[in-house]
């Protein structure tokens, strides 16, 4: 990484999978928790 | 700011674990590829008039077709020209207030700069910082935004605005494909007043602070290139202010990248907290009118 | 006999008759045609045809005015930058009925989705005329990631945004075509492409703001703010709102025989609604504005001819809306809020066409103008974007909920 736009290229892509991935477990996690609420009423 | 200090010390961390050889204490600035290769223009030898030989060689080495007026037509100083599809690099006159007779020449091309803005804005990654120094554009992948263009505080890039099926950004490429082959960019090579000397970025800038030391009175003491936007490869000497000759005025040592770095840290945040965040106003409202149905029984949902 | 899952049952031509021609023969429907509006539109793309056509076989430069030294003009500007806040609409008020549950909104919500749908959907289209080689339009999605450019989240944020828009309108397309399963789909996805929609949204509005972070140079100071990303994104929330007024103002006039005495009666109500909204957001961007200032000392530039335009743009256009907007909700008179509305529409507008044409490139000797054939171009995707919803609202449940299904 020898300037800030390299370094940029590789933080960057991490960033964005580390958000993509913390949207998906919790859009799962709340139709899964959500499920079992209503199923336990 | 709050939001660049947390990124200094992801930095630090980040680049001490990779084991990448930056400072363990999180610069902001990257000190670059370190053999990188650049070129120093000193204005004060540049002859300008019936002459302009970097201008036709950059065409020749570039296949560009040649000039349309001879080049010991002067006429062409009348006025300050810009980089074109045709015209990779310009010679610009600009009078020295306190030498009329001689007025400076400036020749100005792509600054190669060591973080470029272009290669910043670019959503295809289609211009990159070589580690040789040159900073080289893919067509094969550009779908011509043009947002290069808007970026570059230099106003280099230019566009086939004419060609319908392969308009391309163009820019001078300080000869990369002839780098690589061993042999010096083609502006370097011809100038018959070496006021373009080729080489390693850090020994030219010895070269240039050796000048400034030996002849005091011919130079301005900057070297033009060395700290703007955050260094460039392209190195400038000259006798009068910067700002008089054609320069950009107001630009800081800021590399481009570090200008959007905030907003851009901002979107993997928003991305983060936005769900819970509206997940939760819906969870809200809606237990609000659940409350009020058991309550009211009116069968009117929410409220205004 | 009313067709079951869909197309099969009936003919391909009585399917054509009825959904695509509302009912009429062709002979009967070419005749009704022939109205002044289908006229002066007939007349627009006669003329946006032919400069689309020089303008892919000829090349960019034959059809603008564009410059080395000012690569973007009128179809950014307006097109794509004016274009994407004035849609916005389509999650603001899905956002205020879905997530908020202001129910009293529910009328607008598919109308506003509709605007927003087709809003983006014909900003694509204006990219694909500015675009040097629209072909490559999926490049950034596909091909080659610039994670550090604002202008890759703006094209993956654009794409996926479009796509959780449709799923927003599908279910009246799939009411349209007895596609009960489809709707029924559809219908369950409305809260996660809200909040999904939301989410995009306030990304990618804020990022065609944080384009200009790139021009600290050539964007005149009073304009350029390490805020614009919050610029942007704000006056599109009031954009989109606004729109919505301006929209079901036109739509309750054209197509008012489609409205239910239900919706016409809280019509008022909802406009009134809306333009408080819309008037408290304008304010707050007011304000907005003047903490930039604020914060890079500009105080000193307001005394100049662009100082001028900043003070008109904010004053004038921002404002000015924002209290006739308070005023009018005050005197409860919805005429009035259509009236606030347009005008902060052609404020923000205005503050687009400011950052990206006027102010940009402000000290520059070659400044850029749009040529005829720009601005005819534009009128002509404006047209169509018209004519789309025009189409669509005839035919699909849009202004009326369907008597087959249920909400």
């Amino acid at each position: 990484m020898h300037t800030l736009h390299d370094f940029m290229m590789l933080t960057k892509g991490h960033e964005y999978l580390i958000a993509v991935g913390a949207m998906l477990l919790f859009t799962m996690f709340w139709l899964l928790l959500d499920r079992e609420h209503k199923s336990d009423k | 700011m709050k939001m660049d200090r947390r990124q200094f010390l992801k930095i630090g961390t980040t680049a001490a674990l990779a084991g990448a050889a930056s400072n363990a204490e999180g610069e902001e600035y990257f000190p670059g590829w370190p053999d990188r290769l650049g070129i120093l223009t000193d204005t004060t030898l540049c002859i300008g008039a019936n002459c302009r030989k970097c201008e036709e060689a950059c065409k020749k080495a570039n296949d560009l077709p040649p000039h349309t007026t001879p080049l010991n037509d002067n006429s062409v100083f009348d006025r300050i020209r810009r980089t074109d599809p045709q015209n990779f690099t310009v010679v610009n006159r600009y009078p020295d207030p306190e030498n009329p007779e001689n007025p400076i020449y400036v020749k100005f091309q792509c600054m190669h700069c060591n973080e470029p803005a272009c290669a910043s804005a670019c959503l295809v990654k289609a211009f990159a910082k070589t580690s040789e120094g040159p900073v080289i554009y893919n067509k094969d992948i550009c779908i011509g935004c043009r947002y290069c263009m808007v970026a570059c505080p230099f106003y280099i890039p230019t566009y086939d605005y004419f060609r319908p099926y392969d308009p391309q950004v163009r820019k001078c490429t300080m000869c990369y494909s002839r780098i690589k082959e061993g042999k010096i960019p083609a502006c370097a090579e011809v100038c018959p007043k070496e006021a373009i000397t080729f080489g390693k970025r850090e020994v030219l800038i010895n070269l240039a602070r050796e000048k400034i030391r030996n002849h005091p009175e011919r130079y301005t003491p900057h070297i033009y290139g060395e700290h703007e936007v955050g260094g460039t490869s392209w190195l400038y000497l000259a006798g009068a202010e910067f700002a008089d000759i054609g320069f950009p005025k107001d630009l800081t040592e800021t590399p481009y990248p570090a200008l959007t770095r905030g907003f851009l840290g901002a979107v993997p945040l928003v991305l983060t907290i936005w769900p819970v965040f509206l997940v939760g106003l819906y969870k809200f409202s809606n237990r609000r009118g659940e409350i009020s149905k058991n309550v009211g029984g009116s069968g009117r949902r929410g409220e205004e | 006999m009313r067709a079951g899952v869909g197309v099969a049952r009936m003919t391909l031509g009585r399917w054509f008759s009825e959904k695509l021609l509302m009912g009429n023969s062709l002979r009967e429907y070419l005749r009704n045609q022939i109205t002044p509006f289908n006229i002066v539109a007939a007349v627009i793309l006669s003329v946006g045809l032919p400069i689309t056509w020089i303008r892919f076989t000829q090349g960019l430069g034959a059809a603008t005015n564009l410059s080395d030294t000012n690569p973007w003009g009128l179809w950014i500007g307006v097109d794509v930058l004016s274009g994407v806040a004035l849609a916005a609409g389509g999650f603001v008020i899905g956002t205020t009925v879905h997530l908020l549950g202001m129910k009293k909104y529910e009328p607008v919500v598919r109308p506003a989705v509709l605007t927003g749908f087709l809003g983006y959907f014909f900003v694509v289209v204006g990219l694909c005329y500015d675009l040097g080689r629209p072909w490559r339009l999926p490049y950034p999605m596909l091909v080659s990631y610039g994670v550090t450019s604002v202008m890759f989240l703006v094209g993956w944020h654009v794409a996926l945004y479009l796509s959780v828009q449709f799923v927003e309108y599908s279910p009246a397309l799939f009411e349209w075509l007895n596609m009960r399963k489809f709707r029924e789909w559809a219908m369950k996805l409305t809260i996660g492409a809200t909040i999904f929609g939301a989410i995009l949204s306030t990304l990618h509005q804020s990022a065609l703001g944080a384009l200009f972070l790139l021009t600290p140079g050539k964007l005149h100071p009073l304009w350029y703010s390490p805020f614009l990303p919050v610029f942007f994104f704000i006056s599109a929330i009031a954009a989109g709102i606004c729109m919505v007024i301006f929209e079901s103002m036109l739509s309750h006039q054209v197509f008012g025989r489609q409205v239910s005495q239900n919706d016409h009666e809280n019509f008022d109500e909802i406009t009134l609604g809306l333009g408080k909204a819309a008037s408290a957001v304008l304010f707050s961007y007011f304000c907005l504005k003047w903490v930039g200032v604020a914060h890079d000392n500009r105080w000193a530039l307001l005394d100049s001819s662009l100082g001028l335009l900043f003070l008109i743009e904010v004053f004038g256009f921002v404002l000015a809306p924002s209290l006739l907007l308070f005023w009018a909700t005050r005197l409860n008179n919805a005429t009035v809020v259509r009236l606030g509305a347009t005008w902060a529409v052609l404020g923000i507008i205005l503050n687009r066409v400011n950052v990206s044409m006027v102010a940009l490139n402000w000290n520059r000797p070659d400044r850029y103008s749009p040529q005829w054939m720009e601005l005819a171009v534009t009128i002509t995707i404006i047209t169509l974007g018209v004519l789309t919803f025009r189409f669509i609202v005839n035919r699909m449940p849009i202004l009326y909920r369907h008597r087959d299904f249920e909400y």
